[in-house]
């Protein structure tokens, strides 16, 4: 938007003089000028080159946390804590998405099995699809939005208010109390919200299957467990592994990288959902490339 | 520290309701697959598996008895299906058994069939090899189910045919919402409804009738039925023949009469044909003619007769 100081173009067409304009307002729209501004080669190189820092970056704090993740002292508290905030507090949002996940599944699928004769596969059909893909992407997606907006308030806040910097003046390893335990948490919390968004989305769906029909829990459980196998299950328990470890080392990064005050928080805690989404599908898709070759699909 | 304390009862019980489901769910599944039950091995060679998969269920008279552990290619027309047999149902199963490729359903996965074979086997030991049978060829359905189908097409389209010429201009659909026509067709519905009552009724009569004749009774039942009426037929029949007899002899006699009559010299050819008879007659004719006339002014003369006057004055008044 700025070519220069005093000068701001409102469009690319059009160029006039600002008299009067404040130097620090006009250095926050020039923060913004791709936004006005059609981009030219430079501008998609730099882009480039910050996404790809910015992996980097990302990388060097995951290999951060693993340095320090096995190295004592573990902080225990903190991590029971973040367990309690990150995994108990999100199972309402996580059952409550599982319960109409399923129940809309299995409504929205009866007609099509039904116009093929095959309306007996449906608890089987809802139940390879919850299992296999739909409880945990959506799961992870739900936690991103809550655990990753959230710890990246959270650490975006600290950071701004110097109270990482207090805590590594005190002595106390900040990243090990702040990081880790956060990290640690959504690792061993999103497989268990899966595992029970499982349960209750197939539950649900016993529920949607006896709304136009009547099928005994005992048969429909039969019906569940018949069709699926190992290979649904444990691969599925892995990728929510991995999703857990995006959730929190995406959101612990943005926060614990926020800058410029307050502004910075929010950013923080928006691209950490941004940002862990995308790594969740991109895992996902690993994932069943990975599945794919071991056979496992 | 209380705070933290109901926190941390909290996330256990999550924890432990988390850990209880994934432990149920894989026990479940490891059920399934017969993971936590007592397994026999036994084997069976196929020409082809159509699509057989391990952990494909295995059953025996339709219960699912086992999984299909391993398969293995021997040859260019031979594979081996070893299959994991639960030890319970495994003592049901004798060595006659025959295994065959099947599927759970049109839609379903492919699974391997164990049937009882004929007569007596011993009983299922480990790694014993089962005979094999030709399962349902799901390919060989469909070409037959292709073959109904172009028939159903053919059949189709001869129904459209036959529909169009029913339903043309002079079809039977159209005939059948003509009014008129429909009004006719129901008059002589009607119609032949009394004609069949009529004619019912008729029967019956006729049995009737028949059934009185063969009782003998009426008059056609006496002459028909009655011994002594049938005497009397007869008799009529015998004089009615001599009577005939009689006429026939009349007859010939009234012939001989007319030819003689009408033989030259005969009356009848005198009165026909003599020519001058018939002059004759004529002259006599105009003979009585005149003496008629002359008979009629005599008598005129005669009236004015005074001796007779009286007598015809008196017979005309006496006729008025």
């Amino acid at each position: 938007m700025v070519e220069e100081e005093g000068r701001i173009a409102s469009n690319c067409n059009e160029v006039f003089v600002w008299p009067h304009c404040d130097l620090t307002f006009i250095n926050s729209l020039s923060a913004r000028k791709s936004y006005f501004l059609p981009m030219d080669r430079s501008d998609v190189m730099r882009g480039a080159k910050a996404i790809i820092t910015e992996v980097g970056e990302l990388v060097g704090f995951t290999g951060r946390f693993f340095r320090e993740a096995f190295r004592s002292r573990f902080e225990w508290r903190e991590l029971v804590r973040q367990c309690y905030l990150n995994g108990y507090r999100s199972l309402p949002l996580v059952a409550i998405t599982a319960f109409i996940m399923g129940l809309v599944l299995t409504v929205q699928s009866r007609p099509t099995l039904a116009r093929f004769g095959a309306e007996t596969m449906l608890p089987a059909m809802v139940a390879i699809s919850v299992v296999r893909e739909i409880a945990p992407v959506i799961t992870a997606l739900i936690c991103a939005g809550k655990i990753g907006s959230s710890i990246g308030a959270e650490l975006g806040s600290m950071k701004v208010t110097e109270q990482i910097d207090a805590m590594e003046v005190s002595g106390t390893n900040p990243f090990k109390f702040l990081v880790v335990t956060r990290i640690w948490s959504t690792i061993l919390m999103l497989p268990l919200l899966v595992i029970l968004a499982d349960a209750i989305a197939i539950w649900a769906c016993f529920i949607g299957v006896n709304m136009k029909g009547a099928v005994t829990w005992q048969l429909f459980q039969q019906q569940v467990f018949d069709s699926l196998v190992f290979s649904d299950v444990l691969p599925a328990l892995i990728k929510s592994i991995f999703f857990g470890l995006a959730i929190g080392v995406v959101g612990c990064y943005k926060g614990y990288n926020t800058e410029k005050g307050t502004e910075g928080v929010g950013r923080s805690a928006h691209s950490a959902v941004v940002v862990a989404s995308l790594v969740i599908f991109i895992l996902d898709l690993v994932a069943v490339q990975v599945t794919e070759i071991m056979g496992l699909n | 520290m209380a705070e933290l304390r109901g926190s941390a009862f909290k996330l256990g019980a999550f924890v432990l309701a988390g850990i209880t489901v994934l432990v149920v769910g894989l026990y479940l599944l490891g059920s399934k697959r017969d993971l936590f039950s007592r397994t026999m091995d036994v084997q069976a060679r196929f020409n082809e598996v159509s699509g057989l998969r391990v952990g494909n269920n295995v059953r025996y008279v339709g219960i699912d008895v086992g999984t299909v552990e391993r398969i293995t290619i021997l040859s260019d027309t031979l594979v081996l299906v070893d299959m994991m047999i639960r030890l319970d149902a495994a003592e049901h199963i004798r060595s006659n058994a025959i295994a065959r490729i099947a599927s759970d359903g049109l839609m379903g996965n492919k699974l391997v069939s164990i049937e009882p074979g004929d007569g007596n086997g011993t009983p299922l030991t480990d790694d014993m090899e089962l005979r094999t049978g030709k399962g349902l060829d799901t390919d060989a359905m469909l070409r037959s189910l292709g073959r109904s189908n172009d028939n159903v097409v053919v059949i189709t389209e001869e129904l459209r045919d036959l529909t169009e010429r029913l339903n043309s201009e002079h079809g039977l659909i159209r005939m059948m919402s003509d009014s008129t026509l429909m009004n006719d067709v129901s008059l002589v519905v009607t119609e032949i409804r009394t004609a069949a009552t009529n004619a019912r009724l008729l029967t019956e009569r006729t049995n009737t009738i028949i059934r009185d004749v063969q009782n003998g009774q009426g008059a056609l039942g006496a002459l028909i039925g009655d011994p002594v009426t049938d005497g009397q037929v007869r008799g009529l029949i015998a004089n009615l023949r001599s009577v005939s007899d009689s006429l026939l002899f009349v007859s010939q006699r009234l012939g001989s009469f007319a030819a003689d009559l009408d033989r030259p010299g005969g009356l009848t050819h005198t009165l026909t044909k003599d020519t001058t008879l018939t002059r004759d007659v004529k002259r006599v004719v105009a003979g009585l003619d005149t003496s008629s006339t002359l008979l009629n002014e005599d008598l005129r003369a005669l009236q004015r007769n005074w001796f007779f006057r009286k007598y015809f004055k008196e017979k005309a008044k006496g006729k008025e």
